[in-house]
């Protein structure tokens, strides 16, 4: 489901097409229709290729499936319809020395005008990533926001030995392991350009806080006392990362720098303050304390100022995730049948349930478009990663080896220097 | 052995005792026993050989056992049945200066992974504080927390729940 304040609309507005746009024209903001958002029918046609139809089969299949996740778009069949779908959407897969060279061209079908042509080089071996990208292309040509089909989930994956930190396609693909330790690896999050991943590790005999690099795959120890150090949270800038510290069992929020130099201290309790979330303006967070008794969800200022509280149903209120558009804040809640995600407005108010019961939902995190939650779950009898609507509704489950909690979404991230796209 | 009959005692006593809070139900030994190295008999003194041979004073290393203490849910406070078995570990580590220790704090499964790393260290750093206000030095104690990461049970009951409530001492070579 699709919030009726952002864009879209139906079929008739699409005649505001131009023919052969140029790419700022190809941004079309579609006008929005309060009620009753319908998604704009596509047909997707088969690659043509004479190349491994297995490979073409499931880029298509990628395709088709980031169109329909988006919420924007409902793939249909070509044929043996009464009405025709409104844009169609043809590509041709060639491979050329390694390369996969991928066109795709989307045409409004009443009128035949062509929205968009794309020519993309690819390495062959990172067809998943090209067919996410013409996702992306799509979407941005046709609702002019940016879409997050070429986004990935770290989460962490393992049993009661270790756990070690995983990154996968945010459709559940491509799963692969950073971390190779013994150890317990935890809490991963993502720096705001992608390019880094900061995570806790016991792999030196002590809970540190490490940066992974995906340039060069390299491992960065970034905390140097003998402390709890967990729950990293990047500030949007990039410049800070706000996390949990324990110092003589005392839980506190502290701010660290780039280079790993604690610089500040935003909680000063007793109590245990953990789990920052930043809002996206970067002037606040919202934080866990228990500094009522129980575990329940506060607000403070980027300086540890200004501290509210913002949940007060329930007795145990936890893991805030503040909604990258800036509106809503998803949590989790102790219900009687377990864990479950929640989310209220940023001043506590218009509480919703999102999450069915029968099991524990548990470590939501938000698509950089704030249009999609993705959570660990036991309800399907072991430990998965999921991904819901924001308002809870179509859940998908991505992992299903078990042992697989605190997912968290990447933002939007670089796209790779062997891309050539025209 | 009296050392050995005497922790028996105690245990049965403590279980009688527990058994009446419904929150600390103790659950048969197998489960206490895993965790636990094996009590060793205690030191004897050597006797002098027959021979008039100069005594020999031979240092045995004394293997320490330090049992599991358990917490209430949600809580890192110190249990009525906690404090007088932390008195006497208090007691075995001033008998026993040599000898370092680490406590582990950890949670049953409920609740968020970060919250109870933080709450297992809040666990750890009560029972160093208690041990340390028994004389202790606080050099020989550290401390560190596992959450919800390490359950000694897995199961997903309020018994299981309750075992995994738990501060363990680790004896460092």
């Amino acid at each position: 489901m699709v919030k009726p304040t952002t864009l879209c609309a139906g079929i008739l507005v699409l005649s505001v097409f131009h023919p052969d746009p140029s790419p700022a024209q190809n941004e079309v903001y579609l006008k929005i229709q309060s009620e009753g958002f319908k998604p704009v029918e596509i047909v997707i046609e088969d690659f043509k290729t004479g190349e491994s139809s297995e490979l073409s089969t499931e880029m298509r299949r990628i395709v088709e499936r980031d169109l329909e996740f988006s919420g924007y778009f409902k793939p249909v069949p070509p044929e043996g319809r009464g009405r025709p779908a409104a844009v169609l959407l043809k590509s041709s897969l060639e491979f050329r020395g390694g390369k996969g060279d991928l066109k795709c061209e989307l045409s409004e079908t009443a009128s035949r005008r062509r929205i968009l042509a794309r020519s993309l080089q690819f390495p062959i071996e990172r067809f998943r990533l090209a067919a996410h990208r013409t996702a992306d292309n799509v979407i941005r040509a046709l609702i002019g926001d940016e879409g997050v089909s070429c986004t990935k989930i770290a989460f962490v994956s393992g049993g009661r030995k270790s756990k070690q930190i995983k990154v996968m396609d945010a459709d559940g693909h491509d799963a692969r392991q950073l971390t190779a330790n013994d150890s317990l690896n935890l809490s991963p999050s993502w720096s705001p350009d992608g390019l880094l991943l900061a995570f806790t590790s016991y792999a030196l005999g002590n809970p540190d806080l490490f940066f992974y690099s995906f340039d060069g795959n390299r491992t960065f120890r970034m905390s140097s006392s003998r402390d709890l150090h967990t729950s990293p949270a990047w500030s949007p800038d990039g410049n800070t990362v706000a996390f949990t510290l324990t110092v003589r069992g005392n839980a506190d929020i502290h701010l660290m720098d780039a280079a790993g130099k604690v610089r500040h201290r935003l909680t000063n309790s007793p109590a245990i303050d953990c789990a920052p979330s930043w809002s996206p303006d970067g002037r606040e967070m919202a934080f866990t304390s228990d500094r009522s008794g129980s575990p329940q969800v506060y607000l403070m200022d980027a300086d540890g100022g200004n501290v509210r509280r913002l949940t007060f149903q329930g007795s145990y209120n936890d893991s805030p995730a503040w909604s990258p558009r800036g509106d809503l804040i998803a949590y989790v809640s102790r219900e009687p049948d377990g864990f479950q995600i929640f989310t209220m407005d940023i001043n506590g108010e218009n509480i919703r349930r999102l999450t069915p019961g029968g099991g524990n939902y548990e470590d939501p995190s938000w698509s950089p478009d704030g249009m999609h939650i993705v959570y660990a779950s036991n309800s399907g009898g072991r430990w998965d990663i999921y991904v819901m609507d924001w308002d809870g509704s179509d859940s998908e489950q991505l992992t299903s080896t078990g042992g697989n909690f605190a997912p968290t979404w990447s933002p939007r991230l670089p796209v790779p220097a062997d891309f050539v796209e025209k | 052995m009296k050392f050995f009959h005497t922790l028996a005692l105690c245990t049965l006593l403590i279980s009688a005792f527990v058994a009446c809070n419904p929150g600390a139900t103790r659950a048969p030994d197998e489960l206490f026993k895993s965790e636990e190295p094996a009590e060793a008999p205690a030191e004897e003194s050597m006797k002098a050989p027959a021979e008039a041979k100069p005594v020999q004073q031979v240092k045995k290393p004394v293997k320490l056992s330090l049992e599991t203490i358990y917490f209430g849910y949600d809580r890192f406070d110190l249990t009525d049945e906690a404090r007088p078995v932390l008195a006497e570990h208090a007691k075995k580590l001033k008998e026993n200066p040599g000898v370092k220790i680490l406590i582990e704090g950890h949670c049953d499964e409920r609740g968020t992974i970060e919250y109870n790393l933080a709450l297992g260290d809040k666990r750890a750093s009560a029972v160093k504080e208690y041990l340390v206000n028994f004389g202790v030095d606080p050099g020989r104690i550290s401390t560190i927390s596992y959450g919800k990461e390490r359950p000694v049970s897995a199961g997903h009951s309020e018994e299981s729940w309750a075992w995994n409530r738990r501060a363990v001492f680790v004896i460092l070579e």
